[in-house]
């Protein structure tokens, strides 16, 4: 009776460690995570990587430095494809040859998703600390932030010990199968020049890039869908530039992010609803008719197909 | 009703719509809609020898005549997940009183598979889906360049330019977002913009 007693206690005291080693382990994953949006801001860096998404890759230089003045610089060189060559700096895009028509600002890997004390995100995903490995020659701390449901992916960091800038990404699917992987294959902390040819701003072409101010006021869409994934909340709304009823919405939970279309037809759609995912970005469009208008309704965005699919139905109203 | 819906309406009752495509042509689906559905059946047990004494009732047999008098099959693309209007045999072992069903409870009727698709679907009835076995007409890999498309598919053309273009936008929304997700937005608009 005494040894049951004695081993009911030994594994209570078992379990209460686990459980707090796991929280801790846990606090000490959102710490890493944390730092890894800010330490992307601040640190000069120059590298190559390599962006995967299902079975398409392609390798990118990207440079991120500070001039004399403290003024951010950020330098994105297509390293395959049609040449390419875009830098921002103090809200001004260059781009060489030429800036494509729908060019926006470059921003960093992941940088403001996951910036600051967010709560409210790990409602829905859960931080954990892996492991450590190496990534582009570097001592790496492999932290998983999981999705708790199935309208989200989970996605795997590889932070530089050092430094904490994020070395690798992955975007993994329920079965944890990577969907879209994102790494660098060098990386170098020193204050280089920018590679590529050199930056000419008077040969360059310029555009101004657009800041969320531009985009308006978030207000709610014409075909509100009835159903939306726990956590997701509008966060911009935009009218499309080829006309007055074509609206797009942006919403997020705070990591994955998807936009709503909705555009009003003056007749009947001649369309049938299809959908198709890239590695994790997945598309859906159908038809609606409501309240005598018709509209066509477009989902797009790092989500699974199914969720997707769910909210397209439910614009509108319904489920 | 134009050629498009009346396609759609055909592979519905083929049983060649995906779950999600049948949730939606459920949803959006008319007066007229509903009485093409019945005649679909009705042609369809007239032709499988499948009337009944019910049909007899309701003078079925006339009906048969004078519906496919008036209900020249739908031209439809042989390929892809369209098939020939008259190949619904597949779909006709659905009795007449099923079809009474649908109209009035919203039953689909594609099968074992099927579900209530009138407001209460929820993410457990949505059937995951393998990126292999899309239910998307326009493509079931998850590459552009693997799709195949001839001449003879120019909607699916049209279809897959169209989704190509919302990814292209949804990136530039991102990234033109001040809370983005960062550079990965880039990329995937430059891969949804390029031409594989």
């Amino acid at each position: 009776m005494k040894v049951c007693q004695a081993c009911s206690g030994l594994l209570c005291a078992v379990l209460l460690i686990l459980q707090a080693a796991t929280a801790q382990a846990s606090e000490q994953a959102r710490q890493w995570i944390a730092a890894m949006s800010e330490r992307a801001e601040s640190l000069d860096y120059t590298g190559y990587l390599v962006y995967q998404r299902g079975r398409q890759s392609s390798g990118f230089y990207l440079s991120h430095w500070h001039d004399e003045d403290g003024v951010e610089l950020k330098k994105l060189v297509y390293q395959d494809g049609q040449p390419l060559e875009l830098l921002e700096k103090a809200g001004k895009r260059y781009c060489l040859p030429a800036c494509p028509t729908n060019s926006r600002a470059v921003q960093l890997p992941l940088t403001q998703g996951l910036a600051g004390e967010s709560t409210a995100l790990w409602q829905f995903y859960q931080a954990s600390l892996v492991g450590e490995s190496r990534v582009a020659g570097r001592e790496v701390v492999h932290a998983r932030v999981e999705a708790q449901d199935t309208d989200r992916y989970s996605y795997d960091f590889y932070l530089d010990r050092q430094t904490g800038l994020m070395l690798k990404m992955r975007l993994l699917d329920h079965d944890k199968l990577p969907l879209e992987s994102f790494q660098y294959i060098h990386i170098d902390y020193r204050k280089a020049p920018a590679a590529g040819r050199a930056f000419d701003p008077g040969a360059a072409d310029s555009v101004e890039v657009p800041l969320a101010s531009d985009a308006g006021q978030a207000h709610s869409p014409a075909l509100s869908p009835a159903w939306l994934p726990r956590g997701f909340v509008l966060q911009q709304a935009q009218r499309l530039e080829r006309g007055n009823s074509h609206y797009r919405y942006l919403y997020s939970d705070g990591l994955a992010q998807f936009s709503l279309f909705v555009e009003k037809s003056a007749a009947s759609p001649a369309q049938r609803p299809v959908s198709d995912r890239i590695g994790a970005t997945s598309v859906v469009s159908v038809a609606k008719a409501v309240a005598g208008a018709h509209y066509t309704v477009t989902v797009a965005g790092e989500i699974p197909l199914p969720t997707a699919e769910k909210i397209a139905l439910s614009a509108g109203g319904g489920q | 009703m134009n050629q498009q819906q009346q396609e759609m309406l055909s592979a519905l009752f083929d049983g060649q719509t995906s779950d999600f495509e049948t949730q939606h042509l459920l949803r959006e689906l008319d007066d007229e809609g509903l009485a093409r559905l019945a005649r679909y059946q009705l042609i369809s047990d007239g032709m499988q020898n499948r009337l009944t004494d019910l049909h007899g009732r309701l003078d079925i047999v006339g009906q048969v005549a004078a519906a496919t008098e008036q209900m020249p099959a739908p031209h439809r693309q042989a390929a892809g997940w369209l098939k020939p209007v008259l190949g619904f045999a597949a779909a006709a072992s659905l009795a007449f009183v099923t079809v009474v069903g649908v109209q009035g409870m919203g039953w689909s009727p594609t099968g074992p598979d099927a579900f209530v698709a009138d407001g209460d679907v929820s993410a457990s009835q949505l059937p995951v889906r393998q990126e292999q076995a899309g239910l998307s007409p326009v493509s079931a890999s998850s590459t552009w360049v693997e799709q195949n498309v001839s001449a003879g598919q120019p909607q699916l053309a049209g279809d897959r330019e169209r989704l190509r273009r919302y990814i292209q936008m949804h990136g530039e929304q991102q990234a033109a977002f001040d809370g983005d997700a960062g550079v990965l937005p880039v990329y995937r608009t430059r891969y949804a913009g390029e031409q594989q």
